[in-house]
């Protein structure tokens, strides 16, 4: 009896699932698809020794440049193929995901962070502070960033730290550009006057009145710079001054395969078709973000 | 710079060739009185002087972005305007679809598969370089993509917020047929904000230029400031750097005055 009572309940369980599947039917394309595919490329990221089938730096030379599985010559064990010096195409990519989205959220988070910092300081201080504040923006944003990243990145070395730097120190500009800009409207409202009034200090206003009005843009802003980043950053990669050569990073992976693309075009193609997948992930999730939150930063 | 058997000498007349010697404040002097009179030093690594060489790479890349946008503007305004009108319609679906793809596709491997697909399989076009006239096919479809896609999506948008308007209501309501709606009255308001953008979009030509060139061994001058930073040629690095900057400021200053020629509405005073 008890047996039967289980089983029915699992039948109960098994059909409530059922019915959720059939009302994701409802939910929206675009947050749920490329927040799937974001998911699964972090937890790729995460655990990728315990996914990756091989290793993503030591290879096979009696098995170098084998097609993928599923095309002509391809052997059942490298499900994307091999490279020439017999790497694991897949393991090479769950690997790359790593370099891409670390560089990615770090710089991203700490030019957020310092961005939107000088950002509150220039639009709330005013006068001279914010006119030092903001021509250091104007010089930092009278270059192309890439240009900009590889100069830098030619004074610095390339390494994966100072990847990050430069990237930090090229966008750093525009999120101080938008947080001023919202903290001067936020500023001149009621219950910042009222806070003053009531004998808030200025560090109280700042961070407890202005900042969470701030936040929402500045969530929209990231979200939408994460993909662009990691363009940025697979480029310099490709270009030879970004990540340094034998770690996987997916515009590495593309740069080694340049010369061999008539002949392997698999080594190319997977890893810049991983990036393609990522950043348009990330571009309709900060554009559904921003349509939610904050719809006049349509410009951006 | 020195070979092995280099001496002390040698050393020392090298400093001062370079102008090492000197304290870096007289140094920074010395170069920005000479750049101001068009003078950004010689080159180390050609030992020619940087002028020279840029100049004749400059055109290489101005050419190949004005190939670039030129085709990314005429494809992307009338699309862009199309798929507003038919909101929601399978062209709308498409369009908004290769738009999104185009903008996430890293240009350098977008180079790459174009060549794969027309230089080693199809064998229409030429991989590389700039000897033939169809050689410029190729780089400029890959740096043309994401501005076609972004164009596209901001004419979109823009054409949306336009066609909701009341002045387009009253003119339908006036009559007037749709053609003359959408592009007498409507597009006019709508491409403001695709000029705005359009220093972006030099900006973003110049810096895709970067990894395009060097995909297609395009001699232009992303592909030098690459080969300036591999060479440590400071001097060139130095010059490329301040002529784009200079450019870049050029073109905001141009799309200020041009908005404003547009725009009756906003004045300079």
């Amino acid at each position: 009896m008890n047996f039967m009572k289980t089983s029915s309940n699992e039948k109960k369980i098994k059909n409530q699932w059922f019915a959720k599947l059939v009302r994701m039917k409802r939910v929206p394309f675009i947050p749920a698809v490329p927040l799937a595919i974001l998911t699964i490329l972090v937890a790729a990221a995460l655990f990728a020794p315990l996914i990756a089938p091989y290793s993503p730096l030591e290879g096979n030379l009696k098995d170098k440049l084998v097609p993928p599985r599923f095309w002509e010559g391809g052997k059942p064990e490298y499900f994307l193929g091999t490279d020439f010096l017999g790497r694991d195409v897949l393991s090479r990519l769950i690997y790359g995901a790593r370099v891409s989205l670390s560089v990615a959220f770090l710089a991203i988070f700490v030019s957020g962070s310092f961005g939107t910092i000088l950002g509150l300081v220039s639009g709330y201080a005013g006068g001279s502070v914010d006119n030092v504040l903001m021509r250091m923006t104007d010089v930092g944003m009278s270059m192309p960033m890439l240009l900009l990243a590889i100069v830098l990145v030619a004074v610095f070395g390339a390494s994966y730290a100072n990847i990050i730097l430069v990237v930090v120190l090229v966008i750093w500009p525009k999120y101080a550009r938008q947080v001023r800009g919202e903290t001067l409207g936020v500023k001149e409202q009621e219950f910042v006057a009222l806070a003053r009034v009531s004998g808030c200090s200025h560090m109280r206003i700042v961070c407890r009145h202005i900042l969470p009005n701030v936040i929402p843009t500045m969530l929209v802003v990231a979200t939408l710079q994460v993909g662009w980043v990691i363009i940025m950053e697979s480029s310099l990669s490709f270009l030879g001054v970004g990540i340094p050569i034998p770690t996987p990073a997916w515009g590495v992976m593309v740069a080694e395969a340049r010369g061999l693309v008539a002949s392997a075009w698999w080594i190319a193609l997977f890893p810049g078709a991983a990036i393609m997948i990522t950043v348009a992930s990330l571009n309709l999730l900060g554009d559904w973000l921003r349509d939610r939150l904050d719809p006049k930063l349509r410009s951006i | 710079m020195l070979g092995i058997g280099a001496t002390e000498q040698d050393y020392i007349d090298l400093r001062a060739y370079l102008g090492l010697d000197k304290p870096v404040i007289v140094q920074f002097g010395i170069f920005l009185k000479n750049a101001l009179h068009g003078d950004f030093g010689e080159s180390i690594y050609l030992r020619k002087p940087v002028i020279e060489v840029m100049l004749s790479r400059l055109l290489a890349t101005l050419q190949l972005g004005g190939a670039a946008i030129a085709w990314s503007i005429v494809l992307a305004l009338p699309l862009g305007v199309y798929a507003a009108v038919k909101r929601g319609a399978r062209f709308d679906v498409i369009a908004r679809t290769i738009a999104v793809i185009y903008q996430a596709a890293p240009p350098f491997w977008l180079g790459l598969m174009l060549m794969l697909a027309f230089s080693s399989w199809l064998r229409i076009l030429p991989p590389a370089g700039r000897e033939e006239p169809l050689s410029i096919i190729l780089p400029a479809i890959t740096l043309g993509s994401w501005l076609f896609a972004t164009i596209l999506r901001l004419t979109r948008s823009s054409m949306l917020d336009v066609l909701d308007s009341e002045y387009v209501k009253l003119s339908r309501i006036k009559g007037l047929p749709e053609i003359v709606v959408v592009w007498k009255h409507a597009f006019r308001n709508a491409v403001l904000p695709v000029i705005t953008f359009s220093t972006m979009m030099f900006i973003s030509a110049l810096a895709g230029a970067v990894t395009t060139e060097t995909v297609f061994a395009w001699p232009g001058i992303g592909q030098l400031i690459i080969q300036a930073v591999g060479w440590r040629d400071f001097p060139l690095v130095q010059a490329i750097v301040i002529v784009i900057a200079a450019m870049y400021i050029g073109a905001n200053l141009a799309v200020d005055v041009l908005y404003a020629y547009i725009n009756p509405r906003i004045r300079y005073s």
